[in-house]
């Protein structure tokens, strides 16, 4: 049996939140200012060190959430955990988010997760408050703000989600 | 298809099978891959080995086999190149049938629909976004704006409320200022005209004359320095101390030396004088039964003395510091006989000092030139004038007093 753990996390949250921009933060170091719609899935791996045991996350980056298609549930079949992924300039996306997590819970169980608040670097029109993120993290939820811009917080993010699947 | 005829058949398989790039897997119950066809290249999927694991090798069916419900559908997954297929599983046995079906067209197709509709949304959600906020800065402007006014309404009462206290107080400091005066001191006939106009409201100076007993007539003029409220309750102080010595059970003598009386004021002034305000003064007495004039000068512009031979004199003996500067200053007195006919003019340095457009000072020369000079216009009247004409419409720099002693004759008796 190989050493190798692979795992299938998926990328969830409203539509334009950045979920695509964060994967390609994380896979390949870059960051587009275009914004492009994501239609199905996109499938990318990205292989991780885990306390010298290899671990590979196959990273589904499912279409957004929107007021006419909602999320696919059937696209979490088979996911080991998933990312949250809210836009910290539009406070509906937490909402949105929210209810994302509430819906796979009640689908598939409660799964390993991370709360991403994207666009960080958008500091002039950030609306989530330190307070608001204080009680996001009181719930026992992983939350952090993070920018795919700039990558603030991303690394960090795959990171903490891969190890609590590996352990 | 058996139904079809085979024509129609073979198009179809055609259809599905070439323009739809239709690609199959097979997965064994060892999870491993056994069987592959079709057009895998068009999703990347090359370099593909049979008989080894498959999810190592197709890292996108990770979590959908082995197969938890059958068939299975996964829509419009992007493979590598940018191709999206959707993936039809299902079981067969321990084998799992993976299919791809080309739908990159669709997809594309859907992008563009969805890119817009999105793009849309965001712009709505930020126009919302950008109202929210301009509604609220229009709250807080307007708010603002309220505040404003009701200030600007405040102040403008608080200003009307000080206009007419400071012009009551203006009517009040200029009835200090007495008429003018004709009449018999001792043995000479006299007649004291005089002038007081502040530059603003209220000024700092003071021009007043008084009469003790038949003999004795005291002339006085000051200059409080600075100007406004605060020199005009100095002015009125500085007043009230003389007016007090005025009806003093001594004041022959202490106006007979009027560096006495300068003393007794100037000593009241500077005591607790904390915000060291000073008053330049020329207090003058005039005996009429020994035609002379005793002055003291604290600081003051020196009196201007014409002659009755035209003759214009000045009187700058006496000095002594400004009242309110030094509690216990000493003043001197000096004295000048006056005749028939000649006039005494004490100014403020608010004649003086007045400015014409280019700033320079109307000064004390032309004060002279004016008093040599005898007219049917009065002095007073007379020395206003040209300095009006000198500042040539320009504000007022500062307070003017002046009082104009005049000796006549000696009344026939």
């Amino acid at each position: 049996m190989s050493g190798t753990l692979q795992k299938k996390i998926c990328m969830i949250g409203a539509f334009s939140v950045g979920k695509t921009s964060l994967v390609k933060r994380y896979v390949q170091s870059v960051f587009s200012e275009t914004y492009l719609t994501t239609v199905g899935v996109k499938i990318d791996k990205k292989a991780l060190d885990v306390s010298g045991r290899t671990v590979n996350l196959i990273l589904w980056d499912v279409a957004g959430e929107d007021d006419i298609s909602s999320l696919r549930m059937s696209y979490l079949r088979g996911a080991a955990g998933y990312v949250l992924v809210a836009d910290g300039t539009r406070p509906s996306t937490v909402d949105v988010a929210l209810s994302l997590r509430e819906r796979v819970t009640t689908e598939y169980g409660p799964l390993p997760f991370v709360l991403l608040l994207n666009k960080y670097d958008l500091t002039d029109q950030w609306e989530i408050s330190d307070a608001a993120l204080a009680g996001l993290r009181d719930s026992g939820w992983w939350a952090r703000p993070t920018s795919a811009r700039t990558g603030e917080g991303v690394e960090e993010a795959f990171r903490h989600l891969a190890v609590s699947l590996a352990s | 298809m058996k139904n079809l005829p085979r024509v129609l058949a073979d198009r179809l398989q055609a259809l599905m099978y070439d323009e739809r790039s239709v690609a199959y897997l097979r997965i064994d119950a060892d999870l491993k891959l056994s069987d592959t066809g079709g057009h895998l290249a068009h999703y990347g999927l090359t370099g593909l080995c049979l008989n080894e694991p498959a999810l190592e090798q197709l890292y996108f069916l990770e979590g959908l086999v082995p197969l938890a419900e059958t068939p299975l559908l996964v829509p419009s997954i992007e493979l590598l190149g940018g191709r999206a297929a959707d993936l039809h599983l299902h079981l067969d046995g321990g084998t799992v049938w993976v299919l791809l079906v080309d739908v990159t067209a669709d997809r594309d197709a859907a992008r563009r629909m969805q890119q817009k509709a999105y793009d849309m949304t965001l712009l709505e959600e930020k126009e919302a976004l950008l109202n929210r906020r301009l509604e609220a800065a229009h709250a807080a402007l307007t708010e603002a704006h309220r505040e404003l006014v009701a200030s600007r309404e405040l102040i403008r009462l608080e200003l009307e409320r000080k206009h007419a206290e400071l012009s009551e107080a203006r009517t009040l400091q200029l009835a200090l200022a007495p008429p003018a005066f004709q009449g018999v001191v001792g043995r000479c006939g006299v007649s004291v005209d005089v002038v007081l106009e502040p530059a603003k409201e209220v000024g700092g100076d003071l021009v007043d004359y008084f009469c003790i007993g038949d003999g004795l007539l005291v002339l006085l003029l000051g200059d409080v320095a600075n100007k406004g409220a605060g020199a005009a309750l100095m002015m009125a102080r500085t007043h009230a101390l003389f007016r007090g010595l005025m009806v003093h059970p001594e004041a022959p003598r202490l106006f007979r030396a009027p560096e006495e009386a300068t003393r007794i004021v100037n000593a009241t002034l500077a005591a607790g004088n904390s915000g060291c305000m000073f008053v330049t003064l020329l207090v003058a007495t005039f005996d009429g039964y020994l035609n002379r004039l005793v002055y003291t000068r604290a600081g003051h512009v020196p009196p201007f003395l014409r002659r009755a031979d035209g003759v214009v004199e000045r009187l700058n003996e006496a000095g002594g510091p400004p009242l309110g500067l030094v509690e216990g200053a000493v003043y001197r007195s000096a004295t000048v006989n006056l005749g028939s006919g000649d006039e005494l003019l004490i100014v403020t340095d608010g004649i003086t000092e007045a400015m014409d457009p280019s700033l320079r000072l109307f000064g004390e020369a032309r004060i002279a030139d004016a008093i040599a000079h005898r007219s049917e216009i009065g002095l007073l009247e007379r020395l206003l004038g040209k300095v009006r004409a000198f500042e040539a419409g320009g504000a007022q720099s500062d307070d003017i007093a002046a009082i104009l002693l005049t000796v006549a004759a000696p009344p026939e008796r």
